[in-house]
């Protein structure tokens, strides 16, 4: 009772109703990265429902992030992020599962924090972990969305293994990056919460998934801009699983 | 003719505040034309976001022509027209 009141406004919709909501309840996300994207991208997944979250982030919170990582207090300076985000989340919805992991996602950890998730959240800030956590979810077969930020402008784009171009097509090695990326407090929270909207469409199998395109959101016109991506021909990643697929 | 160059993130800082800038060309011309004359008009800071030290397209720079990607026309050598749109799309990878 207490969970159909709780999820009351969006049961109501039209073609989600209890069956979308139990499949929100059954659902296994893993969030890496909890900062601005992340945090905002998990703090509505949990609202949402989504029955279990696993949060990825080795960093400890500094007074600089508060300009955009809204799930945290003053009081969490000096705290790890995974564990005052769980305290957050768990704060939110009681009702579902969140497992906060103190790591930085690697090649010697990703098996273990893929394991048993049926899609995954980038909550990134370098493009060397975007890159491998792209590559391992095309071999595994797990959707990846991804969203990034810069100053006043947001991406986004949704990745289907085996069906839609992968990051790799878009970008094919990790490009030099600056030491400090300048951010706008609001955009990631535009960036994260589409990242969770489109979570919450893939999950309960409603609309279609932002793929074979990227978005570009320019916060300074408020224009979102849709951009066709192609799978590359020389991506080696999607290549060699979409030729598996073929065989 | 003219083209419409738009671009975004650093490349967009490196040209022009709103990122949306008119340039002339000649008739004919090619997207690497159009490379050249924005590298000799905004000189190091657009050089360092778009080219390789060896003055080719970064490959994590993406260029769409009236919103095809110049990879799948004729990359670099795409012949511009009249009134096309280039955009110029760097990675960004804030979070």
């Amino acid at each position: 009772m207490r969970e159909l009141e709780r999820y009351d406004r969006q049961i109501r919709i039209m073609d989600l109703g209890v069956d979308g909501q139990l499949k929100l309840k059954d659902s296994r996300v893993l969030v890496v990265g909890v900062g601005g994207l992340g945090g905002v991208a998990a703090m509505y997944l949990a609202a949402t429902g989504v029955g279990f979250i696993r949060i990825v982030d080795s960093g400890v919170l500094e007074l600089n992030n508060l300009n955009r990582q809204i799930p945290y207090s003053e009081k969490d300076i000096g705290r790890l992020k995974v564990e005052a985000a769980a305290e957050r989340l768990t704060s939110l919805n009681s009702d579902i599962v969140i497992e906060p992991i103190p790591q930085m996602i690697t090649s010697e950890n990703i098996d273990a924090l893929l394991k048993d998730v049926d899609l995954v959240v980038d909550g990134l800030d370098n493009f060397e972990a975007r890159l491998l956590v792209n590559d391992k979810c095309v071999e595994l077969g797990i959707p990846f969305i991804h969203g990034a930020v810069y100053s006043f402008e947001g991406r986004l784009m949704t990745i289907i293994p085996g069906k839609t171009p992968c990051l790799r097509c878009l970008v094919p090695s990790p490009p030099l990056s600056h030491d400090i990326i300048p951010v706008i407090g609001p955009v990631p929270g535009v960036i994260g919460c589409l990242e969770a909207l489109e979570a919450v469409k893939i999950i309960t199998e409603m609309g279609k998934p932002f793929t074979d395109k990227i978005l570009v959101f320019d916060g300074l016109s408020l224009e979102f801009t849709s951009i066709p991506i192609s799978r590359s021909p020389n991506c080696p990643i999607c290549s060699k699983y979409y030729l598996r697929q073929l065989e | 003719m003219k083209v419409v160059v738009k671009a975004y993130a650093t490349i967009r800082e490196a040209i022009d505040e709103y990122g949306r800038i008119m340039i002339e060309l000649s008739d004919h011309a090619t997207v690497k034309d159009l490379l050249d004359t924005l590298s000799r008009r905004f000189g190091e800071r657009f050089n360092r976001e778009v080219l390789e030290t060896d003055g080719t397209l970064k490959k994590t720079v993406k260029v769409f022509v009236n919103g095809r990607d110049i990879e799948f026309i004729n990359g670099l050598s795409t012949e511009l027209d009249e009134g096309d749109e280039v955009v110029l799309i760097p990675p960004v990878a804030g979070g």
